[in-house]
């Protein structure tokens, strides 16, 4: 089973996507052999997280064997926290550098909501690999792994400026990194040193970036033996969001 | 033919590149010939990567070409003489520079290739009809070929760096009114419709696959191309017609 652990969704202001919408998501999908994806609305990302989250959740109840959703949650908006409970999500994302918070003070409150709901959360220190957008340091979230408890954070967008700051908290049990934004060479097998296969998950980062890349990073990557390519390609993030093999 | 028109070898803050492990990854990815330059005359000596890198083609001629990197024009007349020497003592196809506007930190401007101390190098190259790999913003590609306007800069990276700050758009904008710029595709965004968007408005017969490796994963970069929505016919000339002929490697592929 390959999944996604880090698909996005909906209208993108910064450039041109040659694929937007749901459907267009399904083919991406299915072009490159993509099982399931966990999947967050750009327009929560950037300007509505309750509809945003609404739209990404109504997706995945059209089609609950091939996508998840992801809520957006923002720090100091302990109410969109508590009304994306309705939308039954997946897993939650923090992603201060985008949403407008401009950090992560007054964040207890909603993360008293996702500790509550019991989903792993993902930590977003950027969201593409591209130099022009706002970027969160991994170092500066890191504070945020220690008010959850032992909920599981997926450390995510990380490239490598970030890459040692993500393998300090390596060390942490429930600390998990998707790999959408780790294009460097040998990439693969560090973060395996670092985490092992266990706590990662591949994230191609589509529709916003090119599926392709994210997926050849790890299933043509010679260094890593079969066990861990399978588990980075879809059996951690099997076992951590409790997604079934549709093929049985 | 696919040929790979950014690569290194050379050692930096603890990265070791052998010309080796360029030449098997090429072999693990059906890539007959990368053009490489040397880390320690991109940022050190004008002459002893430039040398090592020489003497590595001669052991492998049908397969690695060289650049002559120039760290920078303000070395003064030794620099372009430097572009000459090695073009014609190892036959290196093409010129590499180097912008560092962030090095180190605090410096707004340390080394920007767009200045005139780096026109004769530029000049002397288009004179010897080597193009020139430019790790530089769309503005200074564009400030180059402005002053020299024979030149064809390859942008390494088209725009995707922390110095043209991700803005690939611009990158692609800058080269479709200035003709004697190619994009080379070697970057870490893989922003969705990067590709398609450089075809599209310069065409494919200026954008050059390079994969920067042995710095970013190779497989990857490849991906990039392969993976693009882009005709068959496009794809070739990205993967290797567009070097053979940019670099005149006909006879060496």
């Amino acid at each position: 089973v390959i999944v996604d652990g880090n698909a996005y969704v909906g209208d993108w202001p910064y450039w041109r996507l040659p694929a937007v919408g749901e459907d267009d998501l399904l083919r991406t999908m299915d072009a490159h052999g993509i099982d399931v994806a966990l999947i967050t609305s750009t327009k929560a990302l950037l300007v509505d997280a309750l509809s945003g989250n609404a739209e990404v959740s109504a997706m995945a109840r059209r089609h609950p064997d091939r996508l998840r959703p992801v809520a957006v949650i923002r720090a100091g908006a302990a109410a969109e926290a508590a009304q994306s409970r309705d939308t039954e999500p997946t897993a939650c994302r923090l992603t201060p550098a985008l949403d407008g918070t401009g950090g992560l003070s007054r964040v207890d409150d909603v993360l008293a909501h996702v500790v509550d709901m019991g989903v792993p959360l993902f930590l977003t220190a950027r969201v593409v690999m591209n130099w022009g957008l706002p970027r969160y340091p991994v170092a500066d979230l890191a504070p945020v792994v220690d008010r959850v408890g032992d909920l599981p954070v997926v450390l995510s967008g990380v490239n490598r400026v970030d890459f040692a700051a993500a393998a300090d908290l390596a060390g942490r049990p429930n600390v998990y990194l998707e790999t959408s934004c780790l294009q460097e060479f040998d990439a693969m097998p560090r973060a395996v040193q670092a985490f092992t296969s266990d706590r990662l998950l591949m994230g191609t980062g589509l529709l916003l970036q090119q599926a392709s890349c994210g997926l050849v990073k790890v299933t043509d990557c010679d260094s890593l033996d079969p066990t861990d390519r399978e588990r980075i390609a879809g059996g951690t993030a099997q076992r951590l969001f409790r997604i079934e093999d549709r093929n049985g | 033919v696919i040929v790979d028109a950014h690569t290194h070898m050379g050692v930096r803050h603890g990265w070791r590149h052998e010309v080796r492990t360029v030449l098997d990854h090429a072999d693990a990815l059906g890539v007959d010939a990368v053009i490489c330059s040397h880390l320690a005359s991109i940022f050190y000596s004008l002459d002893e990567g430039n040398r090592e890198l020489g003497e590595a083609m001669r052991r492998h001629p049908d397969r690695l070409h060289g650049y002559v990197a120039v760290p920078s024009g303000r070395l003064g007349p030794a620099a372009p003489a430097a572009v000459a020497h090695y073009a014609e003592r190892y036959g290196m196809v093409g010129v590499k520079i180097y912008s560092t506007p962030r090095v180190p930190a605090g410096a707004d401007r340390l080394l920007s290739v767009a200045e005139p101390a780096m026109l004769p190098v530029v000049e002397t190259a288009t004179e010897l009809g080597l193009p020139i790999l430019a790790h530089a913003t769309p503005h200074e590609c564009a400030w180059l070929t402005a002053r020299v306007p024979e030149a064809r800069i390859l942008m390494a990276h088209m725009g995707g760096t922390a110095i043209a700050h991700g803005d690939w758009t611009a990158a692609v904008d800058t080269a479709h009114d200035a003709q004697g710029i190619y994009l080379d595709t070697a970057t870490s965004t893989v922003d969705a419709g990067m590709v398609e968007y450089a075809v599209s408005i310069v065409g494919a017969h200026r954008v050059i696959y390079g994969s920067d490796m042995p710095l970013l994963e190779p497989s990857v970069q490849l991906a990039r191309i392969t993976g693009a929505d882009i005709t068959a016919e496009e794809r070739a000339l990205i993967l290797g017609g567009n070097a053979v002929r940019l670099f005149g490697l006909a006879d060496a592929s």
